[in-house]
């Protein structure tokens, strides 16, 4: 079932919803999840609400999409983060590169 | 049969009474000569009218009271036989307790008539004695069952005393059972988890839902489960158990750590207050749902608000029957009425919120459930989540070629590890170490794979898809895993071994800087995140230790 995918009523905000384990695992799914979005996508939204365990090909899926969307999109936003997670995107400094709530 | 017992100690006027009353059908006479007999056979031979010679009774009102009560709860006629027809004697015999006289010499058809409305009153004292017996032993039951419910639901709800601290609260229910409810609970991360709600009606119609709800809450809390996960999980629940009519309205809350973050589930309850130091209005968190047990799984929302407060905030929840409670004029004290006493009174307990509750509705009576809360913004305390086991252990595995194909090692850990106690906080990070390690020996030990593929977009998949082919075609290779938690520095030394090339870190270190390169990161996540990270024997061997007091 997960991720998760949902497009906002005006079609602008494109939510992505991970399951419990962010890992390698997901790599074809989640590529998947944002190859065909609709061009009136600004905004992306990973849900990470759910999301206890991720590994490092996790932050290089996110950097991969960054990078295929960078393009399309205005902001891509990691939001509902446990503490944990957040941690490690302070670790790798995704700060920089995403809005991280 | 009627069994009637006669007082009369002449023989001769003993024999003449036993005669008449045989004439007239009643067929269980038993006769005495004095008071004391008939006292101590009264109770034993159940007699159901008792006709007495007035000279045979000394003190005649002690002794008739004494036969009456050795009757016990039921109506047990006493007819004086009076020798005399002088007034005096006959109202002496009914001021002495008789319910009768009869005039000797006695007229079978006079002994007949009175007798007969004596026994009716007999018959009808009877019944009404069995018909209370049995409502008092209905209501023994009752009172019974009730005890048994209560006691059930005083275990049930009680309030997790960790989690009690953090919070103050007031429940005061209209009546025996409490149609509103209040919990709260820590998860295993240490945050803090809060319901309050209200069903339909009071009293234990409406009390029945929370048994299921208050245990469905406890434990998706207790693991930190999404709120908006925690009302779908209710919802569910009393949609299948309850009658169509009833439902359950409630807020679900979590505060995070800081005790400021917050997000909350909404559905059908009055707005839960955040009210600044100074005493105004901060935010009001809206229903946005409709209440629990209403919608089908498939039609229900899950939408959450997330705020974050500032310290010293104070959120006040609160069920609809402490704004409905009206004043002896007969005015409601409303969101307005409680907002006003916040503003007024800023840092003001919930006692004595409670206490101008009470002055305010006067002597009227408490109409419904009341439930009120508050919870000052603030850090929470986290020794909960902090305590570690005390006995040291050692886990090891071996994985092989066929093992790496069919399962992955580091899940089956983690799910081992998050079940140890104090373990599970640390069990996501744990999960990012292990998982990188044990990558590391399989992607580049074993399967000898280049990261460098993971370049773009379309590398990296790439990668992932050679990664597969080469582990399908994996036929000799060996992974071996050791953990070792040492209580004492509260640590766990991970070592990780590989059988094949081993894991070249100086490819990646530094990389971490180039931020767009979507790979090579995770050494450097690994130094963060452990003590020390120690790579030996050509790479094929690496130790780190995990620090659990970080």
């Amino acid at each position: 079932m997960k991720p998760d995918n949902r497009l906002s009523a005006d079609g602008t905000e494109y939510t992505i919803e991970l399951a419990d384990k962010f890992d390698f695992e997901m790599v074809q799914q989640f590529r998947q999840s944002y190859s065909e979005l609709p061009d009136s996508v600004t905004t992306v939204i990973i849900d990470l609400s759910q999301t206890c365990y991720m590994d490092s090909s996790a932050l290089g899926m996110l950097l991969n999409m960054e990078r295929v969307l960078a393009d399309k999109v205005r902001t891509i936003r990691l939001v509902n983060c446990r503490e944990a997670i957040k941690n490690i995107f302070k670790i790798a400094r995704f700060d920089k590169k995403f809005d991280i709530e | 049969m009627m069994q009637i017992l006669v007082i009369e100690p002449d023989p001769q006027r003993c024999q003449q009474l036993a005669g008449l009353l045989n004439q007239l059908e009643y067929r269980s006479v038993t006769t005495v000569g004095s008071w004391q007999q008939a006292v101590t056979l009264v109770p034993s031979i159940s007699v159901d009218a008792v006709i007495a010679q007035q000279q045979a009774l000394s003190s005649a009102a002690r002794q008739v009271g004494e036969l009456k009560r050795q009757a016990g709860s039921s109506f047990l006629p006493v007819l004086m036989v009076v020798d005399s027809d002088e007034e005096e004697r006959q109202l002496a015999a009914f001021n002495a307790g008789a319910d009768d006289i009869l005039p000797w010499p006695l007229a079978p058809v006079v002994l007949e008539a009175r007798l007969k409305a004596q026994l009716r009153t007999r018959t009808l004292s009877q019944a009404l004695d069995s018909k209370n017996k049995e409502l008092m032993g209905h209501r023994a039951n009752i009172d019974r069952e009730h005890a048994i419910v209560e006691h059930i639901f005083a275990n049930a709800l009680e309030i997790n005393s960790d989690a009690q601290q953090l919070i103050d609260f007031h429940l005061a229910p209209a009546s025996n059972f409490n149609g509103d409810l209040f919990l709260c609970n820590t998860s295993y991360l240490g945050t803090l988890y809060f319901l309050i709600g209200d069903f339909t009606g009071h009293g234990l119609a409406s009390a029945i839902g929370a048994l299921p709800t208050a245990k469905a809450f406890m434990t998706t809390s207790a693991k930190a489960i999404p709120v908006e996960e925690i009302a779908a999980t209710i919802n569910s629940t009393l949609r299948q158990l309850l009658p169509g009519d009833m439902f359950f309205a409630c807020i679900i809350g979590e505060i995070d750590h800081s005790g400021t973050r917050m997000r909350i589930w909404n559905g059908g309850m009055p707005p839960l207050l955040l009210m600044s130091e100074e005493g105004e209005v901060r935010k009001e968190f809206h229903a946005q749902h409709m209440s629990l047990g209403i919608l089908e799984p498939n039609e229900f929302e899950r939408d959450v608000m997330q705020y974050t407060a500032n310290e010293g905030d104070r959120l006040i929840g609160y069920t609809d029957g402490l704004i409905e409670v009206r004043n002896p004029v007969g005015r409601m004290l409303g969101q307005e009425g409680l907002t006003r006493w916040l503003q007024q009174e800023p840092d003001i307990h919930i006692g004595k919120l409670v206490t101008r509750l009470e002055i305010f509705r006067g002597p009227g009576e408490q109409l419904d459930d009341i439930t009120l809360f508050s919870f000052q913004c603030g850090q929470l305390p986290a020794e909960k989540a902090r305590i570690v086991p005390l006995l040291p252990w050692t886990l090891s595995l071996q994985v092989e070629d066929d093992d790496i194909r069919r399962t992955n090692p580091v899940t089956n850990l983690i799910e081992h590890l998050a079940t140890q106690r104090g373990l599970h906080r640390h069990s996501g990070y744990l999960f990012t170490i292990l998982s990188e390690l044990y990558s590391n020996a399989l992607e580049h030990g074993l399967l000898e794979l280049d990261s460098s593929l993971k370049d773009t977009d379309s590398g990296f998949a790439q990668y992932y898809q050679l990664r597969e082919q080469r582990l399908a075609a994996l036929r000799s290779g060996k992974i071996s895993i050791k953990l070792d938690f040492d209580p004492k520095q509260k640590r766990i030394l991970i070592q990780i071994e590989d059988s094949g090339k081993g894991f070249k870190q100086h490819k990646q270190v530094g990389q971490i800087e180039a931020l767009n390169a979507p790979y090579g990161r995770g050494i450097e996540l690994l130094r963060h995140l452990s003590g020390k990270v120690e790579y030996a024997d050509a790479g094929t061997k690496v130790t780190v230790v995990y620090n659990l007091d970080d």
